[in-house]
């Protein structure tokens, strides 16, 4: 079948033949899905279990980005050897004017598609935390769970130590709604949010929570508890207490002082608290001393020798937490996001134009180009630090890191100026080696202006002190630019696309003139 | 009796005399000339015929039916005048060493064959260079009759095969085929013209092999053979002949004139050889090179005609040259070089190769071997 269809695209459309197009494509997107249908099954929830909050990255695993990492460069080795065994332009085979630039788009897309894998992964694997629940049913069991927060352990809102002039004032007590209120108190509780809820929705859940206690609406407290423990038993999740009894340990109105704390899990080991405590950098262990453990709420077991005190009486928030905090980030903040597809286009193109350029002009040129680049990479670094140093910051608007990326600008300008200039000579000359490397340097051209440009608006904001703190007053250009970010790097792509038409055309030219 | 009726009328003394490979050739050459599918697909289907039927005595009548059908066809065909295609005035080429080629005229006909002779580094290979658009002139102009849209456009109509050829990939079939491809062939006729092309250069056998399993003699047809595909105006070859032997010169030689003088779609050739007395043979017009400067083999300056006037005569023999002065010198010499192993005599215009080998008799003089070179550019390099 694929023999068949190469057959066909060689006597009919011999550059996709060329380019191998519709096997690496295929190829590719196999394995796209494969990664695709292995982030969907990694995706899968496990609701007993909580996650490691110290992993950053979530949803995609190392061994999915190694492997995707190695398969790319597999497919893009492979791929290479058999498209660099034909060359229609470098022994001039007839080429019409968009030829090259179709070329450019084949191979553009192949880079795409061979660079996504772990993005296809981290696409399923947050697709399948959305495919849970819609999200409107999604945000109802949130606001279940961070309601139900408030009557389980966790910490509270406002904090005791008060600093009025400048003096720290120990309160012992609060007003809500004109009536006193130990800190202590249910009113006071924290309450657990995910990100999917807007901060609006946040003050209004605890508002409404708080309303219920103030006025005495046990009913609706009874109500949340009881959806909270149809949440556990749904994922098979268990608490040792039933509604009735978790009503009992915590409602009680109208102080909401004496309550019993009820643990998140039934692993978590509980630490007391020592309101006498004085930090002791030496006797660190000391100071979380579990003299302050009330037993009649916890309970005490000994493993290894250590004493350790867990909840005597829990309900599963922990796993919930974690497993619907999940499904909130694939909403709300999802790692496949359009930045990371930013970065996936940008590095596609990079790969694509080196490819490309390449093909077109000829290894001995390309490696030159490389070299050169290389040793001018250098050498205005090296420019730009003495620059630097020796004006200092003073005298010059862009330093260092700034004055290096403004002085590639204006070299790829003049790259583009002599370019243009020397195609109406007779003999290629350098040319082949200025076009590699204004291939490379012209997707990098507009982001560069831009970020050059962002620099010097920076200088135009102002400050003043007030309150003995600066305060930053922002310039009109430097917030429009801030602005525009996003934009213009996909406004770049457009551009980027645009000028390799130009080029296409003009490597035809180039390709014309004369060796030597 | 037109070109084509010619080559008709010599096809039918190649299958009298049984010489059924080289009729198989001009078949395959008419068969190219109809530019008719049908015609493609007859002979197409007759080499695959003659695959599994090659001692067949059917086989002269197949080609008789053959040829007949594709002469009725091709006689009403209009043959093509044979236009100039390039032109070059003065053309000179400095490099920034103290070489410089040139000043170089030449004209180029369809349907023409020029040779470039003339020793290592004198400027061949530049030429064919300049020519192909690869070098640009110092001064001088080169104008090519046909339309082209810009230089890139221009270079694919000048199709220049450098002495060293670059590595084919994949198939050689494949190769052909890609080649086909881009130059317009329609997906019905790319394989069957591919087929003829590659049986056409006797490749037939080769068409799967790999690159690096053909020798170099077949590696340069099959580069003839994409040359082939291409439709290319003007064909610019550099050393051919290099690393082929004495028979598969000569193959090789009658295929660049069978294929440059086509009676239908004649193409011009310049091709550049060591091998003088092969390229003379084949070639309409044959230019010297030495240190850059040109001399033709026909049409040349009045000093050049007068001394081709004169009779000169390459031979070896075991006598000193003194031995041979003594005796030569009574009989019209001019002069007697001796010449890495042989001796150039020159003698009067009116003597004759003829009277030289009576000379010989009478004298009883040794000789190995002997050629008269008054016509070829083999005097060049003596002079």
């Amino acid at each position: 079948m694929l023999k068949k269809t190469q057959n066909y695209l060689l006597l009919n459309h011999p550059l996709l033949w060329n380019i191998k197009f519709v096997p690496v494509f295929i190829i590719a997107a196999i394995i796209n899905l494969f990664f695709f249908f292995g982030g969907y099954i990694y995706g899968v929830i496990d609701f007993t279990k909580i996650k490691d909050s110290y992993r950053y990255n979530d949803s995609t695993p190392v061994f999915v980005i190694f492997l995707s990492i190695i398969l790319s460069l597999l497919v893009l080795i492979i791929w290479i050897v058999y498209y660099i065994r034909n060359n229609a332009f470098k022994t001039f085979y007839p080429k019409k004017r968009m030829s090259l630039f179709k070329e450019w788009g084949l191979i553009f897309i192949l880079c795409i598609v061979n660079c996504s894998y772990f993005i296809s992964f981290t696409y399923a694997y947050e697709l399948r935390a959305r495919h849970y629940y819609e999200k409107n049913e999604l945000v109802k069991r949130l606001d279940i769970l961070s309601k139900a927060s408030i009557f389980t352990q966790g910490g509270y809102d406002r904090s005791e130590d008060t600093i009025i002039n400048q003096q720290d004032i120990k309160r012992k007590n609060f007003i809500y709604f004109g009536k006193k209120y130990q800190f202590g108190s249910l009113l006071n509780k924290s309450m657990e949010n995910f990100t999917l809820q807007s901060r609006e929705k946040d003050s209004i859940n605890k508002r409404t929570v708080m309303h219920w206690l103030v006025e005495n609406r046990k009913d609706s407290v009874k109500n949340i508890l009881t959806q909270f423990q149809n949440i556990s038993t749904e994922h098979n999740l268990k608490s040792n207490i039933s509604t009735e009894q978790w009503m009992d340990l915590v409602y009680n109105y109208p102080e909401f002082i004496n309550y019993k704390v009820v643990g998140n899990d039934s692993f978590s080991p509980v630490y007391g608290y020592n309101s006498n405590y004085i930090y002791d950098e030496y006797n660190d262990e000391y100071n979380y001393t579990q003299n302050t453990i009330d037993l009649s709420i916890n309970i005490r077991k000994i493993v290894k020798k250590d004493t350790i005190y867990y909840p005597k009486y829990y309900v599963p928030l922990s796993q919930l937490k974690s497993a619907y905090s999940k499904m909130s980030k694939a909403w709300v903040n999802p790692e496949a996001n359009t930045t990371v597809l930013l970065g996936l286009l940008y590095f596609a193109l990079g790969l694509s134009v080196l490819i490309f350029s390449f093909r077109v002009t000829s290894g001995r040129s390309w490696l030159i180009a490389a070299v050169s680049g290389g040793i001018l990479v250098v050498i205005t670094a090296l420019i730009s630090v003495i620059i630097s140093e020796t004006l200092g910051r003073e005298r010059l608007l862009l330093r260092n890191e700034y004055l290096f990326i403004a002085i590639w600008a204006v070299l790829t300008i003049i790259l583009l100026i002599y370019y243009c200039i020397a195609l109406r000579k007779k003999s290629k000359g350098i040319l082949g080696i200025v076009l590699n490397l204004l291939l490379w340097l012209i997707p990098f051209l507009l982001p560069v202006i831009y970020d050059v440009s962002h620099k010097l608006a920076a200088s135009l904001n102002t400050d003043y002190i007030k309150d003995e703190a600066y305060v930053m007053v922002e310039h009109p250009l430097y917030i429009w630019l801030d602005q525009y970010m996003g934009i213009m790097f996909f406004a770049n792509l457009i551009f980027v696309i645009l000028s390799m038409y130009y080029f296409t055309i003009s490597i035809k030219k180039w390709k014309g003139i004369a060796e030597g | 009796m037109n070109d084509f009726q010619k080559s008709f009328e010599e096809v039918k003394d190649l299958i009298k005399f049984g010489d059924y490979a080289l009729a198989i050739k001009r078949l395959l050459d008419f068969t190219l000339d109809t530019q008719n599918i049908e015609f493609y697909k007859k002979t197409d289907q007759f080499l695959d015929w003659i695959d599994e039927n090659q001692n067949s005595t059917t086989l002269p009548e197949k080609i008789l039916t053959l040829v007949n059908d594709l002469y009725a066809f091709l006689s009403d065909k209009p043959l093509k005048t044979k236009e100039k295609i390039l032109e070059a005035n003065g053309l000179i080429k400095k490099y920034s060493s103290s070489f410089s080629l040139g000043p170089i005229n030449l004209e180029l006909f369809e349907g023409d064959i020029v040779g470039l002779v003339g020793e290592n580094g004198n400027g061949k290979t530049t030429l064919l260079r300049l020519l192909c658009g690869e070098l640009y002139n110092s001064s001088g102009s080169i104008k090519y009759n046909f339309d082209y849209e810009d230089h890139y456009d221009l270079r694919t109509k000048l199709v220049y095969i450098p002495q060293r050829t670059d590595t084919w990939h994949g198939s050689m079939y494949e190769n052909l085929v890609f080649t086909a491809a881009y130059y317009g062939y329609t997906p019905e006729e790319n394989n069957l013209i591919v087929n003829l092309t590659i049986a056409r250069l006797g490749l037939r056998k080769f068409r799967n092999h790999k690159w690096k399993d053909l020798s170099s003699g077949y590696k340069m047809r099959f580069e003839l053979a994409r040359m082939l595909l291409r439709k290319p105006r003007v064909l610019l070859i550099d050393e051919p002949l290099a690393n082929l032997d004495i028979l598969a010169q000569q193959t090789i030689l009658e295929d660049f004139k069978a294929i440059a003088k086509s009676p239908f779609r004649p193409i011009g050739i310049i091709l550049s050889s060591q091998q003088l007395y092969e390229v003379e043979k084949t070639s309409d017009q044959v230019i010297f090179l030495k240190n850059g400067i040109q001399k033709n083999l026909h049409n040349t300056t009045i000093n050049d005609s007068e001394k081709e006037n004169d009779l000169i005569i390459e031979f070896d023999s075991e006598w000193s040259q003194g031995s041979l002065n003594k005796v030569l010198s009574q009989k019209k010499l001019i002069s007697l070089q001796f010449n890495g192993g042989t001796y150039i005599a020159t003698f009067d215009n009116t003597k004759t190769m003829n009277d030289f080998m009576g000379d010989i008799i009478e004298n009883n003089i040794p000789v190995n071997y002997m050629r008269n070179i008054s016509n070829s550019t083999r005097r060049f390099f003596v002079s």
